[in-house]
C-alpha cells in the first residue's frame, strides 16, 4: 500500500433539507445542514469528526453513504489518482467531445452519480455502525441472521454457510458463538443481549462485507461508561486486522482525540478546523475548537470553566448568516466576520487547516 | 417468538393473554365454532334446505325425561297442527319420540370429504325434531344456522385477508416509496373511507349481475365487503412503514443493499405482527355485520345458499314476528359473534400492550 | 471531622426499594445509607441499574407498585421520616422544600401551557401567589437563570426554545419556592457540551447563591471532578464508595472506582501510543444474582473470599469503602 493513498475524496458537499409544510405546496424555507464540505482521508486512517448536535455530522455520514441524496458534490470511493486526473482534465477541456467523455468517465468513478445498480454494488465496501445498539438490530430477527444479512443478500455467501460464517463474525468481535451448545448465541435475539454485546454485534454486521471504510455515528456514546474502552479497543483491532478506515462521529473530544489520526470540527454545516489529531489538541486554532475544549468534562483536565463568554447558541440553519456563522458565539469577533464567510485555509503545520479571519490576521504578519 | 420475556413486567403476551378470563373463553367459543364448519352436516340434524311441507313454523321441540311418573330418558312429544291457516300447533301426549345420538339421516360429507348419513343426534324412529322450530317452508332452523355459519364466519375472515393484502401491498409501498405516490394513495384511500359504508356495499352490489352462480356471489360480495377495509388498514400500515422506515436497523439493511420488498417483508412487517393480529380481530365483527346485512335485504346471499343475515332477513315482519317468535333465533348466533370477537380483540390488546397491567 | 460540623439536611438509612414483579423481584437499591449537608453538591454515579436514579424517585416518594420501599427504610428531611408522610403533607414538601429536575427538560413542561404559567404554578400552588404575581416572579426567575429577554420569554410555549433553554427554565421552576434540597437526575445528558457546561455552571452558581443542597444523579464521572463537593458510586444497587471528591479522584480506594477512571480516555492519549484500560464483562442487570462482591466477576485484584462473602462498608476517616481488600 502507498503512503498518502486516499481512499475518500469528498468535494463541496451540499445538502438541504426542504422544510415541508404538506401535500403540494412546499415552502421556500431550507435547513442547510451541509454547506460546500470538502476533505479526503487517507487509507487505513481514522478521521475524528466532533461537533455539537445540528451541526452536521450524521448527515455528512449519510449523505456520503447516500442515504441522503447530495444536493451538489463529488465523491471519490476508492478511485485511483489516474482516473481522477484524467477527469479533471477532460472536464476542463472545452470540446465537446471531452465534455461528453468527461460525463461518461464521472458516471463511473464519481460515488455521488453512480447509477443504482453501481451504487448498490460499490455500496457494500462502507458500512455504518449506529449509535444505539438498541435501535440498530432488528428486534425480530436472529442473531445470526442479522449478521449475514448483507453477504446473503447480495449473493456472497449462501444461506448454507450464514452458521459458519456467523460463528466467525463473532468470534471476530469477542463474543462465544458455542455453535453446538444449547445456548448458542447465534439463533438468540437482540434483546437477550447486553449493550456493549449489541454493539459488538452491529460491528460483526458491518464488517461482514470486508468492507473499505466503516462509519462510526457515535458508537460509544449510549453505552456505560465501563463498557466504552472495551469497545473502543475492538475498533483499534479490527482496524489493524482487516486494513479498515474509519469516519468516526463523536461529540466527546477526548475519545475522537484517542482514536483519530487526523481530526475535523463541523459548526453548522461546515469544517471550522481539520488537522492531525495531535496537532488540533495541541494547538487549537478556531475559537470553536477552543471553545469546545474548554467545555468537555475531562478526567484530569483540572479547573472546568463554567462561566465563559458562552451565551448564545447554535444558530438555526434556515438562513444562514452571510459571514462567519460563528459570529454571535466567538470572543474574537471582527467586522469582517459579519460579512464574509472565512475559508478553510492553511494555518499550521501538516495541512493544518482553519477557517477563521481572526486566526489568519494573527498569523499572517509572522508567516509571511 | 420463543424465550420473549417482557423485560419490564416479566410477563409474555401469552401470558398476559391467558389472565384475561372473557379473551379465553371467546377464543374457545370462536375456535368451537370455526370447527364446527368442518362438521355441519354431522352436527346439525337435517340439511339447509330439508322441507317439511306440513311442518310449516312449526314450534321448537322442548325435551322431556319423565313421561307418565316414569323417568325413561330424553323423549320429545309429537306436535298436531290445528289450524294450517294460522300454522298453530297442539302437544300430542301420546306420542313419544326418544332422542338417540348418531342417528341416521339426511347425506352429508364429513370436511366435506367423506359422505354419510350420520348425524349427532335425532329421534329413534327418524320423526322431524326441531330444536329451535322451522321457518315458513318447514325447514330447521338449527340446521339452517349451523350451516349458515359457513359463509358468514368464513365471509368475515376471507375479507379481512383480502383487504389487508390489498393494504399491506398498498400501504406498504406508500409509506416506502414517499412523495407524490403516497400523497395520490392515501387521498383515494381517505375517499373510499369517507364514503358511507353500508351504502356504498349497496352502490357496489348493484352493479354485480344478477344471474350468476352462488359461488360468485359469494366471491363478489366478499369482495365488495373487503373495499373500505382495504383503504383503512392501508393507511394504518402506511404510518407504520413510514415510522419504522427510518429505524436504524432499516437504514443499515438499504445501505448493505436489501431490496425494498424484502425490507418490508423482513423488517417492518414484523414489527406491526400484533397490530396486525388485533386488526384484523377487531374488524372480523364489521364484516360479519356488513354481510348480514346486506343478506337481510336480500342483496347479497341468496337461496339455495344460507347465511345468517338471510334467515334474519324472514324475521323482517313484526307479525310473523310477533306469532313465531323463534325465528329470531339466528340473530342471536350474530350477537354471540360480534360479541365474542370484540372481547378477544380487547383481551389480545391489552396482552400486547407492554404497558398494561394485566 | 469537617463533616460533622456541618448541618445534616437529609439522612437516608437502610433504603431498600425492590420491584415486584409477576415471576420475581427486583431490588434497585438496598440497604443504602448516606447523609446530605446543607450547601453541598452531592453526586450521586453509576452505571445503568446500578439504582441512581431509583434513590433519587424514592428520596421524593415517587415509587410507584410494582416498586416498594420497604418498611425498615428511613429518609429523616426536618426530623421526619418523610416515607412515612400521607399524600397531602408529601405534595407540600414536593416542589415546595424538595425539588427535582429531569434529564429531558422537553417531557418535563406540558407543551400546551406558556412557560411562564408553569413555572408560576408552584407558586400559586405553594405561596398562595395570585396569577398576576406569579408571572412577574416568574419573569424574575427566568432572569436569575440567565434566559435573555425574561418578559417576553415567560409568554412562549415549551417547543419555542431549545433544549438549553428549556432546562434553564425547569431550573427556574425548580428554584422557584427556594427549596433546600434539588435533586437533578442526569440533567444535562440530553444536551450538547457548551450548553452543559452553562447549566452545570448555573446549577454550581444556584447551590452558592442560595444555599440549597444538591443530589446530582449522573453516569459521567468526568462531569463532576470540579463540580461536587462528595461523591457516591453506586455499582448494582450498593454504594462501592463514598467521600471527598479530591480524594475519590486522586486515590480512588474500590478497585470499580480506579478501573473507572482509568477506561475513560484522558485527553493527550493517542491510540498509536496508548492503549485503553478495558474492565471485563457487562454491566450488571439489577436482575442479575451475584453472590459476594458485585465487582468481583469484572474484579481484576478479586480473590477467594470476595466470591463468597460480601465486604461490609466500612467507614476509613472521611471516606467509605466496600471492598474485602480496604480492610487490611
Amino acid at each position: 500500500m502507498q503512503k498518502n493513498d486516499k481512499i475518500l475524496i469528498v468535494k463541496d458537499l451540499v445538502k438541504s433539507f426542504p422544510l415541508k409544510a404538506g401535500g403540494f405546496s412546499e415552502s421556500s424555507d431550507k435547513i442547510h445542514a451541509l454547506n460546500s464540505v470538502s476533505f479526503s482521508l487517507d487509507r487505513n486512517t481514522t478521521l475524528g469528526v466532533v461537533g455539537e448536535s445540528g451541526c452536521g455530522k450524521t448527515t455528512l455520514a449519510k449523505t456520503i453513504l447516500r442515504i441522503h441524496e447530495p444536493d451538489n458534490g463529488t465523491l471519490f470511493f476508492d478511485i485511483q489518482d489516474k482516473q481522477i486526473e484524467m477527469l479533471n482534465y477532460l472536464e476542463s477541456e472545452k470540446e465537446a467531445g471531452a465534455q461528453a467523455e468527461g460525463k461518461r468517465l464521472r458516471k463511473s468513478i464519481d460515488f455521488f452519480s453512480y447509477p443504482r445498480k453501481q451504487l448498490k454494488k460499490e455500496r457494500i465496501k462502507m458500512q455504518y455502525i449506529f449509535q444505539d445498539p438498541y435501535m440498530s438490530l432488528n428486534p425480530k430477527m436472529e442473531i445470526k441472521d442479522i449478521i449475514t444479512e448483507p453477504l446473503v443478500q447480495n449473493r456472497i455467501i449462501k444461506k448454507s454457510e450464514i452458521e459458519k460464517k456467523a460463528a466467525e463474525l463473532l468470534d471476530i468481535v469477542g463474543i462465544p458463538s458455542g455453535i453446538n451448545g444449547v445456548s448458542s448465541s447465534l439463533s438468540k435475539y437482540p434483546h437477550e443481549f447486553s449493550g456493549g454485546q449489541r454493539q459488538r454485534i452491529s460491528i460483526a454486521r458491518s464488517i461482514s462485507t470486508n468492507p473499505k471504510l466503516v462509519i462510526c455515528d457515535e458508537p460509544v456514546s449510549s453505552l456505560d461508561v465501563s463498557i466504552q474502552s472495551q469497545i473502543l479497543n475492538l475498533l483499534i483491532d479490527i482496524q489493524r486486522e482487516f486494513n479498515i478506515t474509519y469516519l468516526f462521529i463523536a461529540h466527546n473530544l477526548s475519545v475522537v482525540f484517542y482514536m483519530s489520526d487526523s481530526v475535523a470540527v463541523m459548526y453548522t454545516g461546515r469544517i471550522v478546523e481539520y488537522g492531525k489529531s495531535r496537532e488540533i489538541y495541541k494547538n487549537p486554532r478556531h475559537p470553536y475548537t477552543q471553545l469546545l475544549m474548554s467545555v468537555v468534562p475531562e478526567i484530569g483536565k483540572g479547573k472546568m470553566v463554567f462561566k465563559q463568554s458562552i451565551d448564545g447558541e447554535v444558530p438555526g440553519l434556515i438562513h444562514m448568516p452571510s459571514g462567519c456563522s460563528f459570529y454571535p458565539r466567538c470572543r474574537f469577533r471582527m467586522d469582517i466576520c459579519r460579512y464574509e464567510n472565512p475559508p478553510l485555509e492553511i494555518s499550521g503545520n501538516d495541512n493544518h487547516t482553519c477557517a477563521c479571519h481572526y486566526v489568519k490576521k494573527v498569523q499572517s504578519p509572522s508567516s509571511s | 417468538m420463543k424465550g420473549r420475556i417482557g423485560k419490564i413486567t416479566g410477563s409474555t403476551p401469552f401470558l398476559k393473554f391467558k389472565k384475561q378470563k372473557i379473551g379465553v373463553i371467546s377464543l374457545v367459543f370462536l375456535s368451537v365454532m370455526y370447527i364446527s364448519i368442518l362438521f355441519e352436516g354431522f352436527l346439525a340434524p337435517y340439511n339447509a334446505n330439508t322441507k317439511f311441507k306440513t311442518k310449516s313454523y312449526h314450534p321448537p321441540h322442548r325435551i322431556h325425561l319423565i313421561h307418565e311418573g316414569k323417568l325413561i330418558g330424553p323423549f320429545i312429544y309429537e306436535y298436531e297442527m290445528v289450524n294450517p291457516y294460522f300454522k298453530t300447533y297442539k302437544v300430542n301426549r301420546e306420542n313419544i319420540h326418544r332422542i338417540k345420538l348418531f342417528v341416521k339421516g339426511d347425506p352429508h360429507k364429513i370436511f366435506f370429504l367423506f359422505p354419510s348419513d350420520r348425524h349427532l343426534f335425532g329421534t329413534a324412529d327418524n320423526a322431524p325434531y326441531f330444536p329451535l322450530g322451522t321457518d315458513r317452508l318447514g325447514r330447521d332452523i338449527l340446521s339452517r344456522i349451523i350451516f349458515g355459519g359457513k359463509i358468514s364466519l368464513t365471509i368475515g375472515f376471507v375479507s379481512i385477508f383480502m383487504a389487508l393484502f390489498g393494504g399491506i401491498v398498498i400501504g406498504g409501498l406508500s409509506g416506502y416509496l414517499g412523495g407524490l405516490t403516497d400523497w395520490f394513495i392515501m387521498r383515494c384511500c381517505e375517499v373510499i373511507i369517507l364514503l358511507p359504508t353500508f351504502y356504498f356495499f349497496l352502490f357496489l352490489r348493484s352493479i354485480l349481475p344478477s344471474d350468476i352462480s352462488p359461488g360468485e356471489k359469494f366471491f363478489y360480495i366478499t369482495l365488495i365487503l373487503a373495499i373500505p377495509g382495504w383503504a383503512g388498514s392501508a393507511r394504518g400500515i402506511r404510518n407504520w412503514v413510514l415510522s419504522l422506515k427510518h429505524a436504524d436497523y432499516v437504514t443499515s439493511a438499504r445501505i448493505s443493499g436489501v431490496n425494498p420488498f424484502r425490507i418490508i417483508i423482513r423488517h417492518i412487517i414484523p414489527q406491526i405482527r400484533n397490530i396486525l393480529i388485533l386488526s384484523i380481530t377487531l374488524s372480523i365483527p364489521g364484516v360479519i355485520l356488513g354481510e348480514a346485512g346486506l343478506s337481510f335485504l336480500n342483496l347479497g346471499i341468496t337461496e339455495p345458499s344460507v347465511s345468517w343475515g338471510m334467515l334474519m332477513s324472514s324475521a323482517m315482519d313484526i307479525n310473523i314476528l310477533l306469532q313465531y317468535p323463534w325465528i329470531i333465533y339466528p340473530a342471536f348466533i350474530i350477537i354471540m359473534t360480534v360479541f365474542f370477537f370484540f372481547s378477544l380483540g380487547y383481551s389480545l390488546k391489552d396482552a400486547f400492550d407492554p404497558r398494561s397491567k394485566v | 471531622m469537617e463533616n460533622e460540623l456541618r448541618e445534616k439536611i437529609l439522612e437516608v438509612k437502610n433504603l431498600t426499594t425492590s420491584f415486584h414483579l409477576i415471576k420475581s423481584s427486583i431490588t434497585a437499591v438496598e440497604n443504602l445509607s448516606f447523609s446530605l449537608y446543607r450547601n453541598e453538591i452531592l453526586a450521586v454515579v453509576g452505571e445503568s441499574g446500578s439504582g441512581k436514579s431509583v434513590t433519587n424517585y424514592s428520596i421524593m416518594n415517587l415509587i410507584e407498585p410494582p416498586g416498594r420501599i420497604s418498611d425498615e427504610s428511613e429518609i429523616i428531611f426536618e426530623d421526619k421520616n418523610i416515607l412515612k408522610l400521607n399524600e397531602k403533607e408529601m405534595s407540600w414538601i414536593r416542589g415546595n422544600r424538595i425539588s427535582m429536575i429531569f434529564q429531558e427538560p422537553s417531557s418535563s413542561f406540558n407543551q400546551l401551557f406558556r412557560i411562564g404559567s408553569q413555572i408560576g404554578e408552584n407558586l400559586r400552588i405553594h405561596n398562595k401567589t395570585d396569577k398576576k404575581n406569579a408571572l412577574k416572579k416568574a419573569e424574575i426567575l427566568l432572569e436569575k437563570v440567565h434566559i435573555p429577554n425574561p418578559s417576553n420569554r415567560v409568554l412562549d410555549y415549551p417547543f419555542q426554545m431549545s433544549g438549553g433553554m428549556l432546562q434553564r427554565a425547569m431550573i427556574a421552576q425548580a428554584l422557584a419556592c427556594s427549596p433546600d434540597i434539588l435533586l437533578a437526575d442526569e440533567p444535562t445528558t440530553a444536551l450538547d457540551v457548551t450548553t452543559q457546561a452553562q447549566i452545570l455552571g448555573l446549577i454550581y452558581e444556584k447551590t452558592k447563591e442560595t444555599g440549597m443542597s444538591v443530589i446530582f444523579v449522573t453516569h459521567d464521572l468526568a462531569l463532576i471532578e470540579n463540580f461536587a463537593d462528595r461523591i457516591i458510586i453506586l455499582y448494582n444497587g450498593r454504594i462501592m464508595e463514598s467521600g471527598r471528591t479530591e480524594e475519590i479522584f486522586s486515590n480512588p480506594s474500590h478497585p470499580y472506582t480506579g478501573d473507572l477512571l482509568k477506561a475513560v480516555p484522558v485527553p493527550g492519549v493517542f491510540k498509536d501510543t496508548d492503549r485503553l484500560f478495558t474492565i471485563r464483562g457487562k454491566v450488571p442487570s439489577p436482575e442479575d444474582k451475584i453472590s459476594g462482591c458485585r465487582y468481583s466477576p469484572r474484579c481484576d485484584r478479586c480473590f477467594e473470599r470476595c466470591l463468597k462473602e460480601e465486604p461490609e462498608l466500612l467507614t476509613q476517616g472521611n471516606k467509605q469503602v466496600r471492598c474485602h481488600l480496604a480492610e487490611k
